[in-house]
């Protein structure tokens, strides 16, 4: 099983901690003059997503996570499982709900999304950064108002709801950024 | 430098340089070597010094009297905010005078250096390692062992990776790193004193006004940096091979390279080095303190990133 020694801590590293994959955060080096050297380390739990410092002497190992991610196009779901299929392999994982998390809201067949795979099993799943998606319900939409800075919600086709201007209308399809959640533009049909 | 080099020539120090490219390496088992070679005139593994100390010392026993280096030095796998793997160290050596006489030069010095810049001097404290820490942690560091210091740091999120390989001396570290220095005044000079004798490194140890044995070192900081760092230097040298010794036994334990036994220095302490007082500052972190800094490498023109 391969190691990292303290001296190749470095933000992005995967590692594993108490039996969880954890991605290293931050990495200060502690020393006194003439004393024992450490290392304060930041890291991210992959699977809870919380995080943990943890002090480590310098010069010791801890265990490589077997953590990869992995671009694939997002398929479908039934209610509990989310497929995704590996465009150039045609390889096919399936996610459950704990993996996807928050991520649902977004998820359109066909997408590509980043998923993190640890031991051959998706733990996280990260939406594209900006995805497309349709209004299915929202007020009517106040025509030429293009200016003034009111908003309303609006449902879109994955159940995600976002903030819009009111100009917005049902079957419009919007510009959404998934870090956020907030609405960036429409897009033209 | 123009303020440093007055001060030391206005009190009649010598100015020294003494090798960076050394034989016999280092006594400290917390601070590595960086070694080299050069096989061509002597097969005998070489290295960069990490400190002039030893020197220095065989200098001070040919009767120099007062001197004083300014030098870069190296330390294998130092790196971060408040580490480079070379940096500048100032070190300097009064026979005569005792550790709380040269911890003062030392703040007379610092004090110097500011009003040379235009800044107004800074408010000295000064504390004893026991009470700073006691102060904290309500744990008496002299006496306390590793199970004690342990339970206090899990009570206290101090969560370390396999803490049972933390031996006392390096509990006490941790603790006084990340929990008793956090604490120190950013706007003063601190000054500890009374070390645990079990990190006297080069210092005489005595004992204390409760007749505990403690090392007759002081460290300096401001804020949470350590800016320097002084004895009251060992001049008995049976106590001192003894610590060599020690440390290389420590040394194989740890699986750490062997080193050389420095019988030039032993000798030099032999021949007798006169009772003294000796310091050094990490100039690149005075630096920082006094441009506002919080990364090492904003001081340094090439950091070890960008070499």
């Amino acid at each position: 099983m391969a190691t990292y020694s303290t001296n190749e801590f470095r933000a992005g590293l995967k590692v594993m901690l108490d039996g969880d994959p954890a991605v290293i955060i931050e990495n200060e080096f502690v020393k006194p003059g003439k004393g024992q050297a450490f290392n304060r380390v930041k890291l991210r739990n992959l699977k809870t997503g919380r995080v943990i410092e943890r002090t480590f002497k310098s010069g010791e190992s801890i265990e490589a996570a077997d953590v990869i991610d992995i671009d694939m196009q997002y398929l479908y779901n039934d209610g509990e499982t989310w497929y995704f299929m590996n465009q150039e392999t045609f390889e096919q994982l399936s996610a459950d709900a704990s993996a996807v998390g928050d991520a649902k809201l977004w998820l359109k067949p066909q997408d590509v999304c980043t998923l993190t795979v640890w031991n051959g099993t998706p733990i996280t799943v990260t939406p594209p950064n900006h995805v497309e998606l349709t209004v299915v319900k929202t007020d009517p939409g106040v025509r030429g108002d293009t200016a003034t800075g009111g908003s309303k919600p609006a449902y879109l086709e994955t159940g995600a709801v976002v903030k819009v201007p009111l100009f917005i209308e049902v079957g419009e399809v919007l510009r959404v950024d998934t870090r956020t959640g907030e609405y960036v533009s429409r897009v033209k049909s | 430098m123009r303020a440093l080099r007055a001060f030391m020539d206005q009190r009649n120090i010598l100015e020294v340089e003494t090798p960076l490219l050394i034989r016999a390496a280092n006594y400290d088992l917390n601070v590595q070597n960086i070694l080299c070679q050069d096989e061509s005139a002597d097969p005998r593994p070489l290295a960069l010094h990490s400190s002039p100390e030893l020197f220095m010392k065989r200098l001070l026993a040919a009767g120099t009297g007062p001197i004083w280096q300014l030098c870069k030095v190296f330390r294998k796998g130092e790196q971060g905010s408040y580490h480079n793997p070379e940096f500048t160290m100032l070190e300097w050596y009064r026979p005569g005078m005792d550790v709380q006489g040269i911890a003062d030069e030392s703040l007379a010095l610092f004090q110097h250096i500011r009003e040379s810049l235009g800044f107004a001097p800074l408010p000295v404290h000064r504390i004893s390692y026991r009470e700073a820490f006691e102060t904290v942690t309500g744990i008496n560091p002299h006496h306390a062992d590793a199970k004690t210091l342990a339970f206090w740091a899990s009570k206290h999120e101090l969560n370390v990776h396999q803490p049972e390989s933390l031996d006392r001396d390096q509990w006490l570290d941790l603790i006084m790193n990340e929990r008793v220095q956090t604490r120190f005044d950013a706007n003063a000079y601190t000054v500890i004193s009374e070390f645990p004798a079990s990190q006297a490194a080069l210092a005489c140890i005595r004992n204390d006004e409760y007749g505990t044995p403690v090392a007759e070192r002081i460290e300096i900081y401001q804020g949470a940096l350590e800016l320097a760092n002084g004895y009251y230097e060992l001049t008995d040298p049976a106590e001192q091979r003894a610590r060599f010794e020690y440390a290389a036994q420590q040394r194989r334990q740890n699986g750490q390279p062997e080193l050389v036994v420095d019988a030039r220095f032993l000798a030099a302490l032999e021949h007798g080095l006169p009772d003294c007082a000796g310091l050094s500052v990490g100039i690149d972190r005075l630096l920082m303190t006094l441009t506002g800094e919080t990364d090492i490498r904003r001081v340094l023109a090439f950091d070890f990133e960008r070499l």
